[in-house]
Order: structure tokens, then sequence, then C-alpha cells
């Protein structure tokens, strides 16, 4: 509940000012516009103040400041989580932590990164690759300007999650402000100097992953880096079945001998190459291509591991399912130049991100491998009932023990019609894919309702055990998990 | 090349895909070209520096009748249009050719294939 200072602006901006400086807490109109929505449907607020901390010792001022006014704070970095995670409470303060942007340590030693909140992937792989390019990362199909704090603790995908798991797996622990002002410090680092291991005590990391803002403002991270093998290439691989790119998609997994395996339906290939909205698959066209990324130390392995990905695809094409020959990337660059985005990540998606109706928005899930087929055939059944492609990113996830299947859309933000569209579209697309076993991450505060009715009680009621632990007064991102 | 593609939104991906070699292709060309990968079939009419991409199904219009022909794997014409693998690809019939011989070198001049 926002007190009447809060509400109003009162004295809270004053105080943030002769805290902060003016120059570090920003109260005008244009600005707070800025930061009162993002690409989604979701329901945009205003914030009252947008304030740019340095320091650990700085966010424990700015939450004293709104414990005692009891003003939500919602933290951010770019903003672009598609899931309207950084949406601020109406009349809250607005956490800004791309200022503490230092990459406090590459580890090559126990090989992981150290990084504040406002370190974004660009950062990392420049980083990384001054540092000697020895290591590699999970580089998400985000723009270069995204945290990679964000994306971790949102539990994030990328090029890696085939082989090692989802960004929230790639955490060895954090550095955290609680609502209180206390600050912990979890994993290894919780008692040795170096962040080498989430365990081994009991998980406190957790605590701060996939609960979307809620618990703590998150100021150090450690990520695992894995090495960079000597050669590495992209193939794309058209699959002109579902059944059959879902059946190859879980061989390829249990192989255990490539990075990526990303498939992207007929609709985002079509966007790629400028078409805004595709209305129909030819006849013959492929239903899915697949990135496959195979890299290795020798000639002689990666040889080896080709003829791996020819003979699994011969043996889906023995099941009767059509399969190209895999693609060289670089042959479909030199045919199409935009397909470059598909082959040096981080990348910015135009035809997604600024496509023409401003609207870009998901609902990303994980889930059985053995429901794939389920999700889709009921996911495209609801999309197209409200006019909307097939679009659909989709990947098996370490080792093949999971699945993502997220189902994208863009629309016209301006417009409300389009607005209602998506929202009619979610509340219904939701339950599928919660039918089918899957459940959503980066989840929208409009859909936590659907999610938390199937929740086991008991599990629901230990969330908001410990949400009242770390934070009685309910000032940390409200809103974005039921409380 | 000034190039049009006939009902974009239903344009399938081997008309999309051979868009940008056509914009950077040198005319002038005359004739009707039909080309094939797999199943998907796209029907290109050269007039002059301009070409139109047509769909070489019934969905956008009958297509026009070709003067020429060429039929292969994705892959081996993706090659064939970055000027790899030619021969290769011709003597393994990965990629077939049929139809108006001055047709045909025109447009593998024009894309740059030869």
């Amino acid at each position: 509940m926002l007190s009447r200072d809060a509400r109003t602006g009162g004295d809270i901006a004053l105080r943030l000012v002769n805290r902060f400086g003016g120059d570090r807490v920003v109260t005008d109109r244009a600005t707070r516009a800025l930061y009162a929505s993002d690409s989604t449907e979701n329901e945009p607020h205003t914030p009252r103040a947008i304030v740019y901390p340095k320091s650990v010792d700085e966010i424990r001022a700015l939450l004293e400041i709104a414990r005692e006014a009891r003003c939500p704070v919602t933290s951010r970095v770019a903003g672009l989580n598609v899931g309207g995670l950084a949406i601020p409470a109406e009349g809250g303060i607005v956490c800004d932590l791309s200022r503490m942007n230092r990459i406090l340590d590459v580890n090559r030693s126990e090989q992981y990164a150290l990084v504040e909140p406002g370190v974004t992937w660009g950062d990392l792989k420049e980083r990384l690759a001054a540092a000697g390019d020895e290591f590699v990362v999970n580089y998400p199909l985000a723009p270069p300007e995204t945290s990679v704090l964000a994306c971790c603790l949102m539990d994030g995908l990328g090029t890696l999650t085939m082989r090692y798991g989802s960004m929230g797996e790639w955490v060895n622990g954090v550095e955290a402000v609680l609502a209180d002002g206390t600050v912990v410090r979890t994993g290894a680092a919780s008692v040795s100097p170096v962040w080498f291991s989430r365990g081994p005590l009991p998980d406190l990391t957790g605590l701060f992953i996939n609960f979307q803002g809620t618990t703590g403002i998150v100021t150090k991270l450690a990520l695992q880096l894995w090495p960079k093998r000597r050669l590495r290439e992209r193939v794309i691989v058209p699959a002109y079945e579902w059944a059959g790119a879902f059946e190859f998609s879980r061989r390829i997994a249990r192989t255990g001998l490539f990075d990526e395996c990303g498939g992207f339906s007929w609709p985002a290939a079509k966007m790629l190459f400028g078409v805004a909205v595709p209305v129909g698959r030819a006849p013959a066209e492929p239903a899915i291509f697949f990135a496959v990324d195979v890299s290795a130390d020798t000639h002689a392995e990666l040889a080896l591991k080709r003829a791996i990905l020819a003979d699994t695809i011969r043996g889906v094409r023995a099941l009767g399912f059509h399969f190209d020959a895999p693609l060289d990337v670089n042959a479909l660059i030199a045919a199409s130049p935009g397909f470059s985005q598909f082959s040096d990540l981080p990348t910015r998606l135009t035809f997604l991100i600024d496509n023409p109706g401003g609207g870009l928005t998901w609902i990303g899930a994980y889930g059985p491998m053995s429901t794939m087929e389920e999700a889709a055939r009921d996911g495209f059944c609801v999309m197209a009932r409200h006019g909307f492609p097939p679009l659909l990113v989709t990947r098996p996830m370490k080792g093949g023990h999971y699945a993502v299947m997220r189902f994208v859309e863009t629309f016209r933000r301006a417009d409300p019609a389009d607005v209602a569209r998506i929202r009619a579209l979610h509340a219904e697309l939701v339950e599928v894919v919660l039918d089918a076993g899957y459940i959503p991450y980066k989840l929208p505060p409009s859909l936590v309702p659907a999610v938390m009715r199937r929740m086991d009680p008991g599990a629901r009621d230990l969330l908001q055990r410990v949400k009242a632990a770390v934070d009685a007064q309910h000032i940390l991102n409200p809103g974005k998990l039921g409380f | 090349m000034q190039v049009v593609i006939r009902d974009e939104p239903s344009m399938n991906l081997l008309g999309l895909l051979l868009r940008t070699r056509l914009e950077n292709a040198t005319g002038p060309i005359e004739g009707e070209v039909e080309v094939v990968a797999g199943a998907m079939h796209v029907a290109l009419r050269f007039r002059g520096d301009a070409v139109e991409v047509m769909r070489g199904d019934s969905r956008t219009g009958e297509p026009p009748k070709h003067r020429a022909r060429i039929e292969g794997t994705l892959s081996a014409l993706l090659d064939c249009a970055r000027g790899r693998g030619v021969v290769r690809n011709f003597v393994t019939r990965a990629i077939r050719v049929g139809g108006d011989p001055r047709l045909l070198f025109r447009f593998a001049r024009a894309l740059g294939t030869l």
C-alpha cells in the first residue's frame, strides 16, 4: 500500500535529491514517462522519481528513504525483459542500476566473472575478448545493452543453454541488499573469498533467482564462464514437420555434443527477411529452422561432430520426416545479410525489437520434452484464433532434461484494440502451456494468478513467508509475484 | 536490379532469400526463370533492370511460363548463388538446369555465379 507521501510525491523527491544530488535523481515528466512502460502489453505506471545509485551504501540509503515513506522501489537496467517486470509501481521509485557497471573480476582459475548489475552482455564480451578470449558465456538472443545480472536473475536462456541449463543455473552466488538494508552474500562467497560455486551450503542464492526483484536488490553476481573452444561453426537445419522437428530436438540434445539447437519457426524467418506480418506458411516450406552450434578443439573433433549431426538428421528422416541438409550460416548471410543477426550474439533482432508496431511480447515457458508437440499444437491453435502467426522459439535445455517453448507476438502498442487482443491471447495461452506441464519464466504480473492457482499450496504459502521475512513492508517491486 | 515481390506477406522463403541476391544483380535480362528448391517454387519475371518475384504455385495467380529452370537443394542453390561449388553441384546433380541456355547464362552472370 502506498503512503500519501508516495502517491503525491511529498518530500520524497526532495530527500532523494538531498542524499544523491540533483544529477542522480530525475523527476521530470518526460523521463518518468520513459520509465513507465516497456515493449509489452503490461499496464504502464509512472514512477515518482528515478535514482541512479553508484554503490551498495547508496542503495541502502535509498531503501531507508523508501522504507520510511513506504514507497515501492523497482530495480532496472535496460528494461528490456519482455515481461513487464521493470515497470514500477505507480508513484514508486525506480532504482536505475546502470551506473553500477564494473566487472570486478574475471577469475581464470575458478572460471567465473564477478559483475555489477549495470554490466551488459556487450561489456562482458568485450572484456572477455580483451582478457585473452579464452572463455565463453551464455549469450542470450538479446541486445548487447541488456544486463548480464538481470538476465541471470530472471533465469533466461542463451547459446549454451542446451548444454548447461538456463541462466539461473550459471550463478555461483550474489551480493544483495534486503529491504531493511541488510547486505547478504550467498553461495561459496558467504564463507570463502572466492566465488567458486553455489554450494555446498544451503542455497540462499535461490532467494534472488526468479523472485523478480521482490526479495532484494542484487548488487554483485558471480557468473560461470566456460572454456572457449578453438573452432566453432553454426549451421541451420530446416525441418518441414513439427513432429520431426521436436524429435530432432530430443535426439540432438541427448548426444551431449552440441552447444546449441535453437529452433525458430517459419514466421521468424520471414520477419527476418523483411515481412512485417507473415500471413501463412507457403506450401512445402520448412516449418522450423534449427540453429545448431558445433564447437571443437581440433578439426578431427569438428568433423566427427558434423558426422554425428548428419547421422541424427538421417535418423529422423528414416522415421519419414523431411529435413534439408544443414545450411552454412555464412552462405545464408551472403544470400541475405539480415541473417547475421543470428550468427553473433548478443544481438539486436531488429525484426522483433524495432518492429513497426513497437510492441513485443511473449509467453516463454520451461517444461517437459515429452509434451513439446502438445504445447506447440495447442499454442498455435490459440494464436491462430486470435490472429497471430505461430512465431515460436524453442530449444532443448540442459542436455534434454527440459525444453523451452516461447510463443512470441509483435503488435501495435499504441492501438488499445491490439493490446486487448494480446491480453486475451495470453490469458488463454498461459492455460495451454500450463496444461502441457510448462511453466512461464519472466512471469508477467498479469499471468501470476494463473500460475499460483496451480501451485502446490505449501509452496505458495512458503513463498509468502519468505517474502514476509525479507521484505515485511512489501516495498520491493510489489505485485510482480502476486505479493 | 529493382525487385518487386508479389504478395510479399505470403511469399515463400526461397523468394525472400533470393531478394537480396537479385537486388545486387546487374541487368538487363529479359525472360522468365523458375527456381525450385525442394518443393518450394519461385517464378522470376525479368524485364530489363527489374524483376518480379512470384510464388511458383497457384496462390498468387498463375505463374508465367518459364523459359529456363534451375532446380536443386537449398544448400546447393545457396552455394551457387555465392559462386561456390558450381562445378561440383552440377556434376553431382545437386543442381539441375533446363530450358534456354542463353537466359540461364545471363541469369547466372547477373547473380555473380559465373
